[in-house]
C-alpha cells in the first residue's frame, strides 16, 4: 500500500505540468456554461401555467447531464487516458518505472487512480458549475413561481457516485488499450469509435447493455435513479463488475506482457476462468431483464403531495366509464383494495372532478401512485407491480407516423408498394421498441401487457391499411390494391372477435370497417355497421360493439325522431341490461337539449360571488360560450363573441361567458380583465354541467330563448358567420345590408 | 574465491521455438568490478540487459543477483540497483531537477541528494531547464544520474555512451572509474566499442550470437588474444627487413621507412628493442599494433 501511495505521488509530479487535471475542469464547467448563455440569449416568459413545484438546479441538471455524460465526460476519458499513458510511451517511461523498486500493481494502478481522480474532478466540476448557473439563471431568467432552488445533498452524492461508476468502463478499456499499445492512434480512433458509434446507435434505439458508454447514458437518461428506492441502478453495478474484468484482464496483459503469458499458462488461465465465472454470473443475472411478480391481492395506494384540498379519488373502466373503485383520499394518502375480479386493461383515474391519467392493471396487482398537485398541475408517478407498463406508456404517448401523415395529406395514395412498405416498416419498428423497453431497474412490462400493446400496436397500423384502402377507392376507382403478404400476417394475428380488446376504441374501428368493407349498398358507414353488428351473435362482444357504434350514432343523429327511432330498433338488441340503460341515458340527455326544451339548469357564480340561474333572465334570449382558461381554441373565439356582445348591446339578449375551470381563482383574474358586456360566471359542478349538456369538447356555443327553452345547444363557433345569422334571426332582425 | 554480484546459469531466451536469442550464456559479475559486456549489435546484448532488470520475464530462472534468484527479488531488489536501459529514458515535459525528484519519489530517497547527483553528472547549472533541449549527452548524463542517485551498489548499463562525441564518452568513462574505485559500485555495462570497454573494464565478456564466446579479466583477454604485431619506424628499412627475416618470418615491408612484424607477446618488445638498438638500428618508433581488434572480429564472425 505504501508501495501504491509513493507511485501515485510519483505520478502526480510526472504529470505536473501537462494540464491534465485542468482539462478535467474545463470539460465539466463546458456544458453547463453553454446551457447558462444559450438561455440567457433566448430567455423567454414564463408559462402562467400552474405547475407542479420543482427544484430548479435539478431542473437544470437534467437538461445538461446527457451532453455531459455521453459525449463531453467520455471524450475526456479518452483523451486523458491516452495523455496518461502516452507520457511514458514517449518517454521509455515503463521500462523507467519497472527498474524501480516499485511493483507492478503500484506502476499501474497508481496511473489508473489518476485517471479516476481526472473523472472525480470532472463530474464535481460539472456538478458545481450546474449550481453556478442554475443559481444565476434562477435569479435571473423569468420563472414560474413554483421554481424553487436549493441543493439537494442526498441526490446530488448520488448523482456523483452513478457518473463515477458509470465512467470506470470506458476509462478501464480505453487504459487497457492506451497501455498495451504503444501508438496513440491506436486508443483515440478506438474511443472515437465507440463514440460516435453509441450516439449512431442512441439514435436507432439498440444500444446494447453491456456498450461502455451506455453506462452513463443509462445515467442521463434516468436522472432520479431507481424507481424503487436502491442506491445504485442494475447499470452502476454491472459498470463495475465488468470493469473488474476489463481492470484484472487489463493488469495481467501488462504484468505479464503477453497474452499468452499473462493467461494460458495452466495457474494463470484458472485464475482468469474463475474471475470470470465469479463476476459472470451475478452479472448476467443483472443484466437479464426482469418481471415484477403478481401480488396476492388487487390493491390501489397512493399519496397526494398537495396544498389544494382532495377528497376522493376515482378508478372507471375506459369503456362505459364503469366506477371501479372509489376511495376516499385521507390524510393526503389512500389505499384501497380491489375485492372484484377485474381484467388487466387500462382504467382512467380522476382525482375528484378531474381526468388525472390512465393506469394499466388487473387482478393481483398492486398500484401505487405518487401525485404532485399544484392547482390546475398535476404529475402522477405510478409505482408497483406496473410500474414498467406505466413508464413504457408515458414514453411512448408521443410518437411520430409518418404513414399517418401521408394518408392525411393524401400523399403517395397512388403508389401502393411505398405505402404498403411504410405500413410494414413502421408497424415493425413499433412492435421491436415495444420488447426494448426497460425501467432504470432493468424491469420490463409483464407478457399480458406486451401482448396487448402489440396488439394495439397492429390494429393501429391495419387501421392506417384501411383507411388507405378508402382513400384508393375513393381516388383511383378502377384501380385494384393488392394486399402484401405481411399485411396479412398483421391481419392474421389480430381476431375480429376479442371482446377484451374492445376498451380500445381503434380495434371498434378495426372491426368495424372490416364488416361494412364488402357493403356496396347506397347508404351510410354507420347504418351498414349497425346493421352486420345486430346480425352477430348474442353476447359481450355483440353488445360491446353495438355499444361503440350505438352511442356515436345517437350522438350524430341530426333529428330527434332519427334518434329515438335507433334507439328503438338497437336498444333491445343488448343482450345486458346495463348497455341498454346507458344508451337510453344518453338518448334522453341528448333530448333535453332538442330546440324547445327547457335549457337544463346551470348551477354558476358571478364574479361578485353571487348565484347565477337561467330563470333570472327570463324575457331575454342567452347565448352562452361555454370555456375555460386552460383552453387555447376558446381564447381564439372569445373576442368574436365580445365583439357580438358589445355589437347586440341594446337587444334583449344576454352574453354569458361561463368557465369550466376547475379552479375558481385560476377563472377569477383571467375573467375580471374580460368585456364587461359579456357576464362572466364560473359553474359550480363542472361534471355536472357538462353531463346535463353533453359537453365533449369546449369551446361551445349554446343559445336560450326568451322562455328559458333552448334554440341550439351546439351553435357554431362566433368566428363563424352562421352563429350571428342564427341570432338576428332569432331577434327578428333581418339580414344586414 | 570472489563474490559475485550477477550470475547467470545457462541463460536461454527465445521469442520463437525455432530461434534462440540466448543460448546458454553463463555470466559471472564479480563484485567490485567493471564488467564490460561486448558485442556486435543484434548478438543478444539487450535481451541480456532486459533479463537481468526483469523487464523481459525470464524463461527458465537462471539469473541470481546478490545471491539470490532475481524473480523473488522483484522489484525491491531495485533498492541496490541502478539501471539505464534502451537509454534514456527521461520525461522531456519535466526539468533535470523534476526528472530526480521523480525518481527520489519512487524510491524514497531525500530531495537533497538531488543536487549531488546533478553535481556528479555537472548539470548542476541545467537543472531548471526541460529536458526536451538537453543535448543527447547531457541527458544521457541525466539518465545516469537518475540511475545513481540511490547510490546503488550495482549499476546496470546499457550502452552509456552510444551516440556520444569523444569528449561525451570520456566524461562517461571518468564518472563510471570514479564511482567504481571511490564508492566500490560494481558496473555492468554493455557495448559495442571495444576499444571503450578496454580501456575502463576490469572484467570482460563477449557475446556474438547469443552465445557467450569469452569472459575473464582483462589480461586474461589480452593474453587470449595472442601475438603481438608492432610497427617499427626505422632508417634503411629494407635492409633491417632482410637482417630480421631470418628470425620473424613475417616481417615485412610497409613502406620504406616502416616495417611490421609479429612478436610473440607484448612482454618481448623491450628485449626486442634492446636487441635492435645493439646491433646499431636508428629506430623512431615501435608501435604495438592492436591483435585484438583482430582476434576480436574473429571471435565474433
Amino acid at each position: 500500500m505504501q508501495n501504491f501511495t509513493t507511485a501515485l505521488k510519483a505520478e502526480h509530479i510526472k504529470k505536473s505540468g501537462t494540464g491534465i487535471y485542468v482539462l478535467s475542469v474545463l470539460m465539466g464547467i463546458a456544458i453547463p456554461i453553454i446551457y447558462a448563455i444559450v438561455l440567457l440569449v433566448q430567455s423567454e416568459p414564463a408559462s402562467p401555467a400552474d405547475i407542479v413545484p420543482y427544484n430548479y438546479f435539478n431542473r437544470v441538471l437534467d437538461d445538461v447531464l446527457e451532453a455531459f455524460a455521453t459525449f463531453f465526460f467520455p471524450l475526456l476519458i479518452i483523451i486523458t487516458v491516452s495523455r496518461i499513458t502516452q507520457l511514458d510511451h514517449r518517454n521509455g517511461g515503463w521500462q523507467l518505472m519497472e527498474t524501480q523498486p516499485v511493483t507492478k500493481a503500484s506502476i499501474y494502478f497508481s496511473k489508473f487512480t489518476v485517471l479516476l481522480i481526472s473523472n472525480t474532478i470532472a463530474i464535481l466540476s460539472f456538478i458545481l458549475m450546474a449550481y453556478i448557473c442554475s443559481g444565476l439563471l434562477f435569479s435571473i431568467v423569468d420563472l414560474p413561481k413554483a421554481a424553487t432552488f436549493s441543493f439537494e445533498f442526498g441526490f446530488v452524492t448520488q448523482l456523483f457516485f452513478r457518473l463515477f461508476l458509470a465512467a470506470l468502463v470506458i476509462t478501464a478499456l480505453q487504459y487497457l488499450i492506451s497501455v498495451l499499445i504503444p501508438s496513440f492512434v491506436w486508443s483515440i480512433l478506438t474511443g472515437f469509435v465507440l463514440l460516435i458509434t453509441y450516439l449512431f446507435l442512441y439514435g436507432f434505439n439498440v444500444v446494447p447493455d453491456w456498450y461502455p458508454i451506455r453506462f452513463l447514458g443509462s445515467v442521463a437518461k434516468h436522472i432520479k435513479g431507481s424507481d424503487l428506492g436502491y442506491w445504485l441502478t442494475y447499470s452502476e453495478i454491472a459498470a463495475l463488475l465488468i470493469t473488474l474484468i476489463i481492470v484484472y484482464i487489463g493488469f495481467n496483459w501488462y504484468r505479464h506482457k503477453s497474452v499468452k503469458q499473462a493467461f494460458f499458462t495452466k495457474k494463470r488461465l484458472a485464475a482468469l476462468a474463475c474471475v470470470l465465472l465469479v463476476i459472470a454470473l451475478p452479472l448476467a443475472w443483472l443484466l437479464m431483464p426482469k418481471t415484477m411478480d403478481a401480488y396476492s391481492k388487487t390493491i390501489v395506494s397512493g399519496t397526494i403531495d398537495t396544498k389544494d384540498n382532495v377528497r376522493n379519488i376515482y378508478i372507471l373502466g375506459f369503456f362505459i366509464d364503469d366506477t371501479i373503485a372509489a376511495i376516499p383520499i385521507v390524510n393526503n394518502a389512500f389505499h384501497y383494495e380491489i375485492k372484484q375480479d377485474i381484467p388487466a386493461d387500462i382504467y382512467r383515474l380522476i382525482l375528484d372532478e378531474a381526468n388525472v391519467g390512465n393506469v394499466f392493471f388487473g387482478k393481483n396487482d398492486s398500484i401505487n401512485i405518487a401525485f404532485k398537485k399544484n392547482k390546475a398541475a398535476l404529475d402522477g408517478k405510478i409505482t408497483g407491480t406496473r410500474l414498467a407498463e406505466s413508464q413504457y406508456k408515458d414514453e411512448n404517448k408521443r410518437s411520430y407516423s409518418s404513414v399517418s401523415y401521408y394518408l392525411q395529406e393524401n400523399i403517395y395514395i397512388d403508389n401502393v408498394d411505398f405505402i404498403t412498405e411504410q405500413i410494414t416498416n413502421e408497424w415493425k419498428e413499433k412492435m421491436e421498441e415495444s420488447s426494448k423497453f426497460k425501467t432504470a431497474d432493468n424491469h420490463v412490462p409483464r407478457p399480458d401487457f406486451v401482448q396487448s400493446n402489440k396488439k394495439a400496436v397492429t390494429i393501429t397500423y391495419l387501421n392506417y391499411w384501411q383507411d388507405f384502402l378508402k382513400k384508393r377507392r375513393a381516388m383511383f376507382p378502377g384501380k385494384a390494391t393488392k394486399e402484401s403478404a405481411d399485411i396479412a400476417y398483421m391481419k392474421s394475428t389480430v381476431p375480429l372477435d376479442d371482446d377484451s380488446m374492445l376498451s380500445n376504441e381503434d380495434y371498434f374501428k378495426y372491426v368495424k370497417v372490416s364488416y361494412i368493407e364488402n357493403n356496396k349498398a347506397d347508404i351510410d358507414e354507420s347504418t351498414k355497421a349497425l346493421k352486420a353488428i345486430a346480425a352477430l351473435k348474442p353476447g359481450t362482444f355483440k353488445d360491446k360493439m353495438l355499444y361503440w357504434q350505438l352511442k356515436t350514432s345517437v350522438k350524430d343523429a341530426s333529428a330527434k325522431s332519427q334518434r329515438d327511432n335507433l334507439i328503438a330498433t338497437y336498444a333491445p338488441q343488448f343482450g345486458n341490461a346495463k348497455y341498454q340503460k346507458l344508451i337510453t341515458g344518453i338518448g334522453k340527455t341528448l333530448s333535453n337539449l332538442d330546440k324547445g326544451m327547457v335549457a337544463p339548469a346551470i348551477a354558476a357564480t358571478t364574479l361578485s360571488r353571487e348565484p347565477f340561474a337561467l330563470e333570472n333572465f327570463k324575457g331575454k334570449y342567452i347565448a352562452i360560450d361555454v370555456w375555460a382558461t386552460w383552453c387555447a381554441p376558446c381564447r381564439e373565439e372569445s373576442p368574436y363573441f365580445d365583439k357580438l356582445a358589445i355589437k347586440y348591446k341594446n337587444q334583449p339578449v344576454q352574453f354569458v361567458a361561463l368557465s369550466t375551470d376547475r379552479r375558481i381563482d385560476d377563472w377569477f383574474v383571467d375573467a375580471t380583465q374580460k368585456s364587461k358586456s359579456v357576464l362572466q360566471v364560473h359553474a359550480d359542478n363542472e361534471k355536472v354541467f357538462s353531463n346535463d349538456y353533453n359537453v365533449e369538447f369546449i369551446p361551445r356555443f349554446i343559445l336560450i330563448d326568451k322562455e328559458g327553452k333552448i334554440v341550439n345547444s351546439k351553435m357554431p363557433r362566433p368566428s363563424d358567420a352562421t352563429f350571428e345569422q342564427v341570432l338576428r334571426q332569432q331577434l327578428n332582425l333581418g339580414d344586414e345590408k | 574465491m570472489t563474490e559475485n554480484i550477477i550470475q547467470t546459469q545457462g541463460l536461454t531466451f527465445q521469442y520463437s521455438k525455432n530461434r534462440k536469442v540466448l543460448d546458454n550464456v553463463s555470466l559471472n559479475i564479480p563484485k567490485g568490478s567493471i564488467y564490460g559486456f561486448l558485442g556486435p549489435n543484434g548478438a543478444g546484448k539487450s535481451t541480456t540487459m532486459r533479463l537481468l532488470t526483469g523487464i523481459l520475464p525470464e524463461q527458465n530462472n537462471a539469473i541470481s543477483i546478490f545471491g539470490q534468484p532475481l524473480q523473488s527479488q522483484l522489484p525491491h531488489v531495485f533498492d541496490n540497483i541502478g539501471a539505464l536501459v534502451e537509454s534514456p529514458a527521461l520525461y522531456l515535459h519535466l526539468s533535470g531537477y523534476n526528472n530526480l525528484k521523480y525518481i527520489a519519489k519512487l524510491r524514497n530517497i531525500p530531495v537533497s541528494k538531488i543536487d549531488e547527483a546533478l553535481a556528479l553528472v555537472d548539470l548542476a547549472a541545467d537543472a531548471k531547464r526541460k529536458v526536451k533541449g538537453y543535448s543527447l549527452g547531457m541527458k544521457q548524463r541525466l539518465a545516469i544520474a537518475m540511475a545513481l542517485l540511490s547510490e546503488p551498489q550495482l549499476l546496470l548499463l546499457d550502452e552509456p555512451v552510444n551516440g556520444l562525441d569523444p569528449n561525451g564518452m570520456r566524461d562517461i568513462r571518468q564518472l563510471l572509474v570514479k564511482l567504481n574505485k571511490e564508492k566500490g559500485v560494481t558496473i555492468f555495462v554493455s557495448s559495442h566499442l571495444l576499444a571503450e570497454i578496454e580501456r575502463m573494464c576490469t572484467h570482460v565478456g563477449i557475446i556474438s550470437k547469443g552465445k557467450l564466446q569469452f569472459e575473464g579479466t582483462i589480461q586474461e583477454l589480452a593474453k587470449k588474444s595472442g601475438l603481438c604485431r608492432v610497427q617499427l619506424t626505422l632508417k634503411d628499412a629494407a635492409l633491417w627487413k632482410d637482417r630480421l627475416l631470418p628470425d620473424y618470418p613475417d616481417t615485412e615491408l610497409e613502406s620504406s621507412g616502416r616495417l611490421m612484424l609479429e612478436l610473440h607477446n607484448r612482454e618481448a618488445i623491450p628485449a626486442f628493442t634492446k636487441n635492435l638498438i645493439n646491433q646499431g638500428a636508428e629506430v623512431y618508433e615501435i608501435k604495438i599494433l592492436n591483435g585484438l581488434e583482430e582476434w576480436f572480429m574473429e571471435l565474433v564472425n
